[in-house]
C-alpha cells in the first residue's frame, strides 16, 4: 500500500477535518495532495505510521521526535489543520509560520521542510528554512602547525568512527608540550546560509572548544551544560575554525554535534577519542621528514599513511635521537606517556633510524619509573645501522629493550654496491626467528641498502603488523 | 663549493698570519703545505693568552693579530678536489668505478690528515640523500681514523659559522663520547686537548665548550676542572659535591622521585653556589642547568648571569631566560 492509497482508503482528509473541525475547502485538499506528492517524491512508498498527537518537544513540525519532518509527522500535522494552537495544544508544533493558526501557509512550510527539519522549536516557529552545517576535523597538530605533515582532514565516512575518527590528545593541566601547545584538534565548521545561527553540543564534559589554537584568553566558546550558545559566525561568514581540546586527565570519547540553538537535532557529528598510543618514525641519514614524502623514504611514506589513518604519528630526523636516546623525540614520547596517559608506544626506523629506534627504546625503558605505565608494543628495523655517531656504520643487531614485538627486515651489503651498509639478524624478531633477509625473497634478491626501505612488501608487512599490535587511536 | 668559514677561535688568535683564505685549485703540494700550516696553527693556539680572572674573553697580546680582524681569520673552505674524490665514491655508476674512487682516496689520504677528516665532515654536512650522507662515514671507516685524530681535527669545526657543519661535527664527535641511556657522556677524549690548551695559556674554543656543556653540563664542568689541573682537595670536593647533588636531582626527576618541575632546597643552594663561583666554566654549568631544565630557574639567577663577564655565560643565561619565558607562556 502506498501513501497515496492509504490516504484514499482512509477517506478524504477533508471529511476527517470535517468531523473534527468543520469543512475544508478544495484548496486544503489540494494542499494535502501536494504533501502526499512530496512524501512520495521523497521516496516514501510504505504506509507511514501515524504518530499520536503529542506535545511538540523537538523541532517545529517534528511531531514524532525523530529529528526530521517526515512521514510519521504528516498525520498529526493534518490533524492540526484548523485546530487551535494556544498552549497547551500539541498543535503548536504545526503552526510552522507562527501565525497563531494552522493553515495553508503552514502546509507550504511543512512541504518545504519535509525530509529535513526545522531549526526552530515551538512556539517560536517562523517558517525559516533550516541551515545546513558540516563539521570537518583534522588530524593532530605538530608544534606550531602540522609540519612535517600536511593538514589532513578526517573523511566524512570516518568522522564518527570510534577507531578511524578524530583522535585527540589529552590536554589536562600539567601537560608539558615540548614545543608549545599543539594538542588541540582543528575543526572547520561550514554553514549555509552564511551567518546561520548554530550551536555546539558535546557528549563529554572534557571537550572544550576555542576559536584560537593556543587557547588565548577570551576565545573559549562556553558550554552551559552540554550546549553552547549561538556560535560567533558573522552575518556574511560561511565557515568558522574551531579548536577542540580534551581537557581532562582521563581517557574517554565524546561526540561533538553542530545543531540549531533551539533544538537538539544534530546536523553533523564528530566522535573524538583520546589517543592511547603514539607512533615514532625515524628515517635514515639525511632523509627529511616531509608530506608528501620522498618516495625513496619508505619510513616516511608509511608514516604519512598511518597519520592519515588516524594514528598519532611523529616523524623525526633520526639525529633528533641522541646516542643516549635523549632529545626532542624522547621528550615527545615522554610527555605522551607521563602527561597524556599514552600506554602504547611504537617506534620504527631505517638505517641510522633503526639504530636510533634502539636508543630511544633503551632510554624509555630505562626511565619507566619516572614516566608511568606503558608498553613498547611494537618496533621495527629496516636495515638497521647503529647510530652512536653520524659516521657509525656498524650493524644494529640488538633487539630494542622491552619491546613486545619486533619486526626486522635487512639485506646483505656489498662494499662496492652499497658501501657495505646493512642490517642483520636480530634475535626474537618477526618473521621468526631473526627477521627477514629480503635478498632471500624473489622480490628482494640483489637489493641494496638504499632501496630496501621502499619495497611495498616491506611497507605492507610493517603497516599490517603495526595495525595488529597497536590499536587505534 | 661549501664555505667552511672561519673555524676555531684559536686560529683567529693565532700569532701566525694566515697564508691564504682559499685552498681551492691548489696543487697536492700546496694542499699538503696548508694542512701542515693548519696543524701548526692549532699548535700555536695552545700558547695563546687566557684572562687571569677567567671571566673575560682572551684579548690578543701586543703584536698578536686582532681576533676580530678578517685578515686574522683564515677562512677554511671545502677543498674542491677532495670533495670531488668523495663525490666520486658516492656517485660511482658501478662497482669498478667505486673501487677505483676509493683506492684514489686511500692512496692519497692514508693516514688521513686532519684536513681530510674535516673534508669528510663538510661533505656530510652538505650531502643530499642517504647514500651521499653515508659515503663519508664509510670512507672514514676505511681510513681507520683514530679517536685522537677525530677529536683533533673536528674541534675547530665546532666554531664554524655554518650551522650544518657544526651539527655534522657534533654528530661525528658523539662517537667518542660513548653515551647511552644507562651511561653518561665520557669526555675523556677531550681531556688532553683541553688540558694542553690550558697549560699553554690558550683559551678553550667556544664551540667545543658549547658542545660539551650542551651534551652534559655536569660532566663538562668536571672535565674543565681536571683540565685546569686543580690541586686543592677542598676546592675539588666543592665542585664534585655540587655536581653530585645537582645531577642527583636530575636523576630523581627522571625516575619519579621528584616531579619534573621539583627541585630540592639543597640543590638550589648548590646551584647558587655554582652561579657565584669565580671560574666562568663553573658559572656556565649553573647557567646551562637552568637553560636545559626550567625547574632550576630561580628568579634572580639567569638575570644576574646574563650580565656575566664571560660571553659564554651571558649567552647561556640569555637562553635560560628565553626557556623560562617560553615555559611560563605554556603553563
Amino acid at each position: 500500500m502506498t501513501f497515496s492509497s492509504w490516504l484514499d482508503g482512509r477517506g478524504s482528509p477533508v471529511g476527517h477535518r470535517g468531523a473534527r473541525g468543520g469543512g475544508w475547502s478544495a484548496a486544503a485538499r489540494a494542499a494535502v495532495r501536494v504533501m502526499t506528492g512530496a512524501a512520495i517524491g521523497c521516496g516514501l512508498a510504505m504506509l507511514p505510521i501515524r504518530a499520536a498527537a503529542q506535545p511538540c518537544t523537538t523541532a517545529c513540525g517534528d511531531f514524532s521526535g525523530d529529528a526530521f519532518v517526515s512521514a510519521p509527522d504528516i498525520a498529526p500535522f493534518l490533524d492540526c489543520l484548523g485546530q487551535p494552537v494556544d498552549p497547551p495544544s500539541s498543535c503548536q508544533c504545526a503552526d510552522l509560520d507562527g501565525s497563531g493558526s494552522v493553515g495553508m501557509a503552514d502546509v507550504a512550510v511543512f512541504q518545504r521542510l519535509f525530509g529535513t527539519g526545522s531549526d526552530e522549536a515551538a512556539p517560536g516557529c517562523t517558517g525559516a528554512a533550516p541551515a545546513s552545517a558540516n563539521l570537518t576535523a583534522f588530524r593532530p597538530q605538530h608544534r606550531g602547525g602540522y609540519a612535517p605533515f600536511q593538514r589532513a582532514a578526517v573523511s566524512e565516512a570516518d568522522e564518527a568512527d570510534p577507531m578511524r575518527g578524530p583522535g585527540i590528545r589529552r590536554n589536562a593541566p600539567g601537560d608539558v608540550d615540548a614545543f608549545g601547545e599543539d594538542d588541540l584538534i582543528e575543526v572547520q565548521l561550514d554553514v549555509a546560509p552564511p551567518g546561520a545561527a548554530l550551536a555546539l553540543r558535546r557528549g563529554h564534559p572534557a571537550l572544550r572548544v576555542w576559536t584560537t589554537r593556543t587557547r588565548q584568553a577570551g576565545t573559549e566558546i562556553a558550554f552551559i551544560g552540554d550546549k553552547t550558545g549561538v556560535l560567533p559566525i558573522g552575518p556574511a561568514q560561511s565557515s568558522l575554525t574551531l579548536w577542540v581540546e580534551w581537557a581532562a586527565a582521563a581517557h574517554g570519547d565524546g561526540e561533538l554535534h553542530v545543531e540549531s540553538p533551539a533544538v537538539r537535532t544534530p546536523k553533523d557529528t564528530l566522535l573524538f577519542r583520546t589517543f592511547r598510543s603514539i607512533v615514532i618514525a625515524l628515517g635514515g641519514e639525511n632523509q627529511v621528514p616531509s608530506d608528501p614524502p620522498d618516495p625513496n623514504s619508505g619510513t616516511f611514506v608509511s608514516a604519512v599513511d598511518l597519520y592519515r589513518a588516524g594514528y598519532d604519528v611523529h616523524m623525526y630526523d633520526e639525529d633528533n635521537v641522541g646516542p643516549d636516546g635523549s632529545g626532542a623525540t624522547f621528550n615527545e614520547a615522554a610527555t605522551a606517556v607521563r602527561d597524556r596517559g599514552v600506554t602504547t608506544v611504537a617506534i620504527y626506523g631505517y638505517s641510522h633510524g633503526g639504530g636510533s629506534t634502539y636508543d630511544l627504546a633503551d632510554r624509555l625503558d630505562s626511565q619507566r619509573a619516572g614516566l608511568g605505565v606503558f608498553e613498547i608494543a611494537w618496533t621495527s628495523y629496516v636495515d638497521s645501522v647503529s647510530n652512536d655517531s653520524d659516521f657509525d656504520t656498524a650493524q644494529e643487531l640488538r633487539r630494542p629493550p622491552s619491546t613486545g614485538f619486533h619486526l626486522n627486515h635487512y639485506q646483505r651489503g656489498s662494499f662496492f654496491q652499497d658501501l657495505g651498509l646493512d642490517g642483520g639478524p636480530v634475535p626474537n624478531s618477526v618473521p621468526p626467528p631473526t627477521g627477514l633477509d629480503v635478498e632471500t625473497t624473489p622480490w628482494g634478491a640483489g637489493c641494496t641498502h638504499f632501496e630496501v626501505d621502499d619495497f611495498p612488501q616491506v611497507l605492507n608487512l610493517l603497516l599490517s603488523t603495526l595495525a595488529a599490535g597497536v590499536p587505534l587511536p | 663549493m661549501i664555505q667552511l668559514g672561519t673555524i676555531g677561535d684559536e686560529w683567529r688568535r693565532d700569532r701566525r698570519p694566515p697564508a691564504r683564505t682559499s685552498r681551492a685549485g691548489l696543487t697536492w703540494a700546496g694542499r699538503g703545505a696548508l694542512v701542515a700550516l693548519a696543524i701548526l696553527a692549532g699548535a700555536a693556539a695552545l700558547a695563546q693568552t687566557v684572562d687571569p680572572a677567567g671571566v673575560q674573553p682572551a684579548k690578543p697580546a701586543p703584536g698578536q693579530s686582532d681576533p676580530k680582524s678578517p685578515a686574522a681569520a683564515p677562512s677554511i673552505r671545502a677543498d674542491a678536489a677532495t670533495q670531488s674524490l668523495i663525490a666520486a665514491v658516492a656517485d660511482a655508476p658501478d662497482d669498478d668505478s667505486r673501487r677505483l674512487a676509493l683506492e684514489r682516496i686511500e692512496s692519497a689520504h692514508t693516514p688521513p690528515s686532519d684536513d681530510m677528516i674535516r673534508q669528510l665532515v663538510v661533505f656530510a654536512a652538505g650531502a643530499k640523500g642517504t647514500r651521499a650522507a653515508m659515503t663519508p662515514a664509510v670512507i672514514f671507516r676505511r681510513l681507520d681514523v683514530t679517536e685522537e685524530a677525530r677529536v683533533r681535527a673536528l674541534i675547530p669545526l665546532l666554531d664554524s659559522p655554518d650551522a650544518a657543519i657544526v651539527s655534522a661535527a657534533r654528530g661525528v664527535l658523539s662517537g667518542v663520547e660513548r653515551r647511552s641511556a644507562s651511561r653518561r657522556a665520557d669526555f675523556a677524549a677531550y681531556l688532553e686537548p683541553i688540558a694542553e690548551r690550558v697549560r699553554s695559556g690558550g683559551a678553550v674554543p667556544d664551540g667545543l665548550v658549547r658542545h660539551l656543556y650542551e651534551v652534559d653540563a655536569g660532566a663538562a664542568m668536571l672535565l674543565m676542572m681536571r683540565a685546569h689541573q686543580w690541586r686543592e682537595p677542598a676546592a675539588i670536593r666543592e665542585l664534585l659535591w655540587a655536581e653530585h647533588v645537582l645531577s642527583g636531582t636530575l636523576w630523581k626527576q627522571q625516575h619519579g622521585f621528584l616531579r619534573p618541575d621539583e627541585v630540592e632546597d639543597a640543590a638550589m643552594v648548590e646551584l647558587r653556589r655554582m652561579a657565584a663561583h669565580g671560574e666562568w666554566w663553573v658559572r656556565l654549568y649553573a647557567s646551562e642547568l637552568m637553560r636545559a631544565h626550567r625547574a632550576f630557574v630561580q628568579a634572580d639567577l639567569p638575570g644576574a648571569l646574563a650580565a656575566d663577564a664571560n660571553a659564554l655565560v651571558r649567552e647561556s643565561a640569555a637562553a635560560a631566560l628565553q626557556t623560562n619565558a617560553a615555559g611560563r607562556s605554556r603553563d
